[in-house]
C-alpha cells in the first residue's frame, strides 16, 4: 500500500478508448476514458462541495533516474509552476493561480510525479486550459531554473537538519545498495547543481507524454462536461514513444546478506528499523495484496506482535507496513524503544518474526478485521475528493487502475497459505537491513551490532 | 520596490496577489494558494443547534455521506487547569481514557471491536478546550456511539496504558530538543507566553506527578454538561441523535463552568529577540516570530485576516520567489482566546530575511491597497473554505469550534462578504495595530545577527 493507506473497491470494466462507468455500494462511481493521443482520463463526481480538483500524474520520478540526474524529476516538478508559453513569467503563472482561486501542489515520488489544482467549479474549464498549457509548454527559463535549483537545494538544507535524516539515508543506501538513485526522489546536490535547461527538455520529451500520463478530475463536475472539455484542451498534447520500451526501468537486485546500519542521534530513545525487499507489481501482484493484509493483521493492538512489544512497555512506537511499488516495494518494521530495552525488544521482535508462518499466529477474526480495516479506510479517504485524486494517481502509476479496481476483491481472497508463502518468500530467512539510531553514549554502553540485534537463527537464502 | 507591490496600488493594472501560500510538504512538494471569484454565502447550511437535557448540540444531517463524525468538545483546556494540578492532566485524561476500554467492556474486547468496525475513538487536548471524538461508517454508528459514550460514562483508565503512556511522554519530553523546527516553536511559546496561562509547558517533573487518581479526578471534573458541546455531522436525524444523547450522556451531572478570561501576554506589547542555545550544529537558522493578532469575533478579525493574507503572500513572494532566501517562509496565526501571528522560516541569511519582512510591514503600514485588489483576492479563500468542508469530520470540527470560540456556528467558515468588504483604511489600521512588537526566537548560528534590527519593529 501507499505509506498512508489508500485502497478502493471500484471495478473497472474495459480500459481502452471509449467510456466505461463503474459503481460500487461503498464508493462514488467513476468514469474512465482515453483520448486519441493516449491520455487516460478518470472522473470521480462528488457534489458535496462546489469545488473541483484537476490532477495530472506522470510516470516519472526517481525510478527513471541514474545517479547523474538523480533529483531532476523533482526539479522539473518545481519548474512546472513557473513560466509557460502563455504565462511567460513565474509571476504571471502565480497571477493566473490567483485569478482562478486555485490551491495547488506538486509531489515527486519514486514512480510518479503529480500536479494538482483545486479550484471553484465555475473555473473548471479555465483550470483545464491552464493545466494543459502548463503541462505541455513549460519554458524552463534560465533565470527561473537557477532560482528553483536554489529552492531545491534549500530543501536539502531543511531535510538535513532533521535529526533522523542521515539515519534514513544510510538505511536507504544499504537497502538499495548501489541503486539509491532509483529510490530517492530528493536526489543529490551535485545532480541538482548540474541541471540544465537541456536536461529539463530531455525529461519533457521522454516522459511528459499524454500516453505516459493520467488526468484525474474529481469533485463537483459533470462527467459529460469533462468528456467535452478535456479533448478541447489536451488533444494538442503530442503523443510520443513509450519511454519504457526503449529504456525499460531496472529493478533493484535482491539483497544477498543481512546488513547493519548504525547512526548516532542525540536523544534518549533507540530508533530501530528493519527492512526487507518486498514484492513488486508485475512480478508478484498477489504478494502485494497479501503483504497489506498481513501488515494489518499483526498491527492490530490485540495481536501478539503488537501486544508483546507495546503492551509490555518495551516499545513506545511500532509499525509494520509494505509500500506498493512496481520496482521493489520495501517491507518495513519501525520500532521505537530505549537503549536499555533494545536487546530485549529485538529478541521479542525476532521471536515474533519466527512465528509469522505459524498457522495459529492469527485468528480468522483478525484476518477478516484486516480486510475490513483496509476497506473502511478506503472509504474514509474517498470522502475527500481533493486528496482522493492523489490516491488514484499513486495506484495508477504503481500498479495500474485494473489492479486498483480489483484490489478489495483480491484482498478478500487472501488465505492463510498465501500469507505463509509471502512470509517465506520475503521475510523469514531473507536478507534484511537492520538499523539503529541512538545516542553515542548509549551506543558505547550497549554496543549495537547485527550479531546482537539480528536474528541469530535466521538462515539467509541467497 | 518589487513590481507586484506596485500592482496593488495602480488601479489600471491587474493585481498580482500572492495570497497565503500554505506549505504542505509531502514527499517532495510545494503548495500555494490564492484567488478571486464570486463567492457563495455559506459553505454549509442546514445546520441545527439545540439542547438535549442540558447538552448543547450542533449537528448537520448529510444524507449523501456514509461516514458519521461526532466530536464532544469540552470547555476549559490546558489554560484552565488549576495551578496545583499538573498541566499535563488533560493531555493524560484525553489520551488514556480512549485507550483502555471501559468498566463495562474489557480492554481487549473493546479494542478488537473498535478496530474491526474501522471506528476511530480519539481524545485531544487543547489550550482553550479539549475533545473526545469518533468517526465511523453509518452502519456502525449505533455500536460506535455506545462504545464512545461508555468511555465517557464508565472510563476504566487502564493502569498499563497509563504507565506506558507516561513513559512515552517522558521520553518525548526528553527528546524535545532534537528537532530544531519543533524546538524553535516550543521555545517561542515558552518565551512569548511566559507567565501567561498559555505558557505552562509540560515538563518531566510535571508528568512525573501524574497519577491515575489525579487523572480520574480531572476527567470527572471535565465531564459535566456545563462544559460540553457536541458536534455531529453525518446521515443522522435530529430525533435519532436526541434519543441517543438522552439514553447515554444526558445522565452526566449538570456541573458548572465559569470561563476564564485570557488576555494577551505581556510580551505582546514590546519587541523581543531571543537566541536559545541548541546543542547541534545546524545547516540553517530556524526563525520564529510572534506578534499579537485579533481573535475570532474581534471587530479587527477580518481586516487583520485580509492583511495577513496579503502580508503572508508578500513574505513568501519576496523571500522565496524573488530572493531565494528560504524554502518555506510562512505567515500564519495561532488562534485562541488571545491569538498570535506567527512567522516561520529557515534561512542562514537572517538579517536579509528580516529586512525584507520589515520592508513588507512598512509597505502595508504606509500604503492603501486598492479596494478592487482586496475584493478580487478572496477566491482562494473560497476554495480553501470548501476544502475544509469536504469531510464530515472537518465540518464537525469547524462547526464546534465556531460555537466555542464565537458562540455562533455561522462563523465556522470564512465570511466572503466580510473579507471582501474590508476597506483600504482598515488594512492600514490593522497593519499599524498588529504588525509590530515582533518577538523573534532564532535557533542555530546566531553570531553576528543584528539584534537591533530584530527589535526595530
Amino acid at each position: 500500500m501507499r505509506p498512508y493507506l489508500i485502497l478502493t473497491c471500484i471495478a473497472l470494466i474495459g480500459t481502452s478508448v471509449g467510456l466505461t462507468q463503474t459503481a460500487n455500494a461503498q464508493l462514488p462511481p467513476w468514469t474512465r476514458f482515453t483520448l486519441d493521443n493516449g491520455l487516460e482520463v478518470l472522473v470521480v463526481e462528488n457534489h458535496l462541495t462546489p469545488i473541483a480538483t484537476i490532477e495530472i500524474a506522470v510516470k516519472n520520478g526517481s525510478f527513471t533516474e541514474p545517479p547523474e540526474i538523480n533529483g531532476l524529476s523533482h526539479l522539473y516538478e518545481h519548474m512546472f509552476f513557473t513560466a509557460n508559453a502563455r504565462d511567460t513569467t513565474e509571476d504571471d503563472f502565480l497571477g493566473r493561480v490567483d485569478d482562478l482561486g486555485i490551491v495547488y501542489n506538486g509531489e515527486t515520488h519514486e514512480e510518479q510525479v503529480e500536479y494538482y489544482f483545486t479550484l471553484p467549479k465555475e473555473n473548471l474549464e479555465q483550470g483545464l486550459d491552464f493545466m494543459a498549457t502548463a503541462i505541455t509548454s513549460p519554458l524552463f527559463k534560465e533565470d527561473e531554473l537557477h532560482k528553483q535549483k536554489e529552492v531545491v537545494l534549500g530543501e536539502f538544507d531543511r531535510d538535513e537538519a532533521l535529526p533522523l535524516f542521515k539515519f534514513g539515508r544510510k538505511m536507504e543506501e544499504a537497502l538499495w545498495d548501489g541503486w539509491m538513485s532509483r529510490k530517492d526522489p530528493l536526489g543529490t546536490r551535485p545532480a541538482i547543481k548540474a541541471a540544465t535547461r537541456e536536461k529539463m527538455l530531455f525529461i519533457k520529451g521522454k516522459y511528459y507524454l499524454p500516453n505516459n500520463s493520467l488526468l484525474i478530475v474529481t469533485g463537483d463536475v459533470k462527467t459529460e462536461d469533462i468528456r467535452r472539455l478535456v479533448p478541447k484542451y489536451f488533444l494538442r498534447w503530442q503523443k510520443g514513444p513509450d519511454p519504457f520500451i526503449a529504456d525499460p526501468p531496472q529493478r533493484v537486485p535482491p539483497l544477498t546478506h543481512p546488513l547493519f546500519v548504525q547512526d548516532t542521534v542525540d536523544e534518549p530513545r533507540a530508533i530501530v528499523k528493519v527492512q526487507w525487499h518486498g514484492p513488486s507489481i508485475g512480478l508478484d501482484d498477489k504478494g502485494t495484496y497479501v503483504a497489506d493484509v498481513f501488515s494489518y493483521i499483526i498491527t492490530q493492538p490485540e495481536h501478539p506482535f503488537s501486544k508483546s512489544l507495546m503492551e509490555t512497555g518495551l516499545a513506545q512506537g511500532l509499525n509494520f507496513w509494505y509500500y506498493t511499488q512496481r520496482y521493489v516495494g520495501p517491507i518495513t518494521a519501525d520500532i521505537i524503544t530505549t537503549p536499555e530495552h533494545l536487546q530485549e525488544t529485538m529478541k521479542i521482535f525476532w521471536q515474533q518474526v519466527a512465528k509469522f508462518d505459524d498457522p495459529s499466529y492469527f485468528t480468522d477474526e483478525e484476518l477478516e478485521t484486516a480486510k475490513n480495516v483496509l476497506r473502511t479506510q478506503t472509504l474514509y479517504r474517498s470522502e475527500k475528493p481533493s486528496s482522493f485524486s492523489h490516491d488514484l494517481a499513486f495506484w495508477w502509476a504503481a500498479a495500474g487502475l485494473d489492479y486498483y479496481g480489483h484490489y478489495l476483491d483480491d484482498l478478500s481472497k487472501v488465505t492463510r497459505k498465501d500469507i505463509a508463502d509471502y512470509v517465506h518468500r520475503y521475510i523469514q530467512g531473507r536478507p534484511y537491513v537492520l538499523g539503529v539510531a541512538m545516542s553515542k553514549a548509549a551506543a558505547v554502553v550497549t554496543e549495537p551490532s547485527l550479531a546482537k540485534l539480528g536474528n541469530p537463527n535466521m538462515e539467509v537464502h541467497p | 520596490m518589487i513590481r507586484s507591490t506596485y500592482y496593488l496600488l495602480r488601479p489600471a493594472v491587474k493585481p498580482l496577489l500572492f495570497v497565503a501560500f500554505l506549505l504542505a510538504f509531502s514527499a517532495c512538494g510545494t503548495t500555494h494558494t490564492s484567488g478571486s471569484y464570486t463567492a457563495p454565502t455559506n459553505v454549509v447550511s442546514d445546520v441545527q443547534e439545540f439542547d438535549v437535557s442540558g447538552i448543547h448540540v450542533i449537528m448537520r444531517q448529510s444524507a449523501e455521506t456514509p461516514v458519521v463524525s461526532a466530536i464532544l468538545f469540552i470547555r476549559g483546556g490546558d489554560a484552565a487547569i488549576p495551578p496545583d494540578e499538573p498541566v499535563s492532566a488533560e493531555y493524560f485524561a484525553m489520551k488514556v481514557v480512549t485507550a483502555g476500554g471501559t468498566q463495562n467492556i474489557g480492554k481487549a474486547y473493546f479494542r478488537k471491536k473498535i478496530v474491526s468496525m474501522g471506528t476511530g475513538i480519539n481524545g485531544e487536548n487543547g489550550r482553550d478546550y479539549s475533545a473526545l471524538s469518533f468517526k465511523c461508517t453509518r452502519e456502525n454508528f449505533d455500536t460506535s456511539w455506545a462504545y464512545f459514550t461508555d468511555v465517557i460514562l464508565h472510563p476504566s483508565f487502564d493502569s498499563t496504558e497509563f504507565e506506558n503512556f507516561k513513559k512515552s511522554v517522558l521520553l518525548g519530553l526528553n527528546s524535545r530538543a532534537i528537532d530544531a523546527e519543533s524546538y524553535s516553536t516550543y521555545a517561542a511559546d515558552s518565551i512569548y507566553y511566559a507567565g501567561h496561562p498559555y505558557g505552562r509547558m509540560y515538563t518531566p517533573e510535571d508528568v512525573q506527578r501524574e497519577t491515575i487518581s489525579l487523572m480520574q479526578m480531572h476527567f470527572k471534573n471535565l465531564m459535566v454538561k456545563a462544559r460540553l458541546v457536541l458536534s455531529v455531522v453525518g446521515n443522522i436525524s435530529r430525533k435519532e441523535l436526541t434519543d441517543k444523547i438522552e439514553s447515554t450522556i444526558a445522565s452526566l451531572p449538570e456541573g458548572s463552568y465559569t470561563p476564564i478570561k485570557i488576555g494577551p501576554p505581556a510580551k505582546a506589547f514590546s519587541p523581543g529577540a531571543y537566541f536559545p542555545p541548541f546543542d547541534r550544529k545546524l545547516p540553517t537558522d530556524y526563525i520564529v516570530g510572534y506578534y499579537l493578532a485579533p481573535s475570532k469575533g474581534d471587530p479587527d478579525y477580518y481586516p487583520y485576516l485580509r492583511l495577513r493574507n496579503f502580508f503572508g503572500g508578500f513574505v513568501f513572494n519576496h523571500i522565496r520567489v524573488q530572493h531565494n532566501l528560504a524554502y518555506a517562509p510562512n505567515v500564519d496565526d495561532r488562534e485562541g482566546q488571545t491569538s498570535n501571528g506567527m512567522i516561520t522560516l529557515q534561512t542562514p541569511y537572517v538579517d536579509s530575511a528580516i529586512h525584507i519582512i520589515y520592508d513588507d510591514v512598512d509597505f502595508f503600514q504606509h500604503n492603501r491597497i486598492r479596494e478592487s485588489a482586496i475584493r478580487e483576492g478572496v477566491a482562494g479563500w473560497a476554495t480553501r473554505n470548501y476544502m475544509n468542508a469536504e469531510t464530515t469530520e472537518q465540518q464537525a470540527v469547524y462547526l464546534g469550534q465556531a460555537v466555542l470560540e464565537t458562540g455562533d456556528w455561522h462563523n465556522a467558515f470564512f465570511s466572503y462578504e466580510k473579507l471582501a468588504s474590508v476597506t483600504p483604511d482598515e488594512l492600514v489600521t490593522a497593519a499599524n495595530k498588529y504588525l509590530r512588537n515582533f518577538n523573534w526566537v532564532i535557533i542555530g548560528d546566531t553570531a553576528g545577527i543584528d539584534k537591533s534590527l530584530l527589535l526595530s519593529r
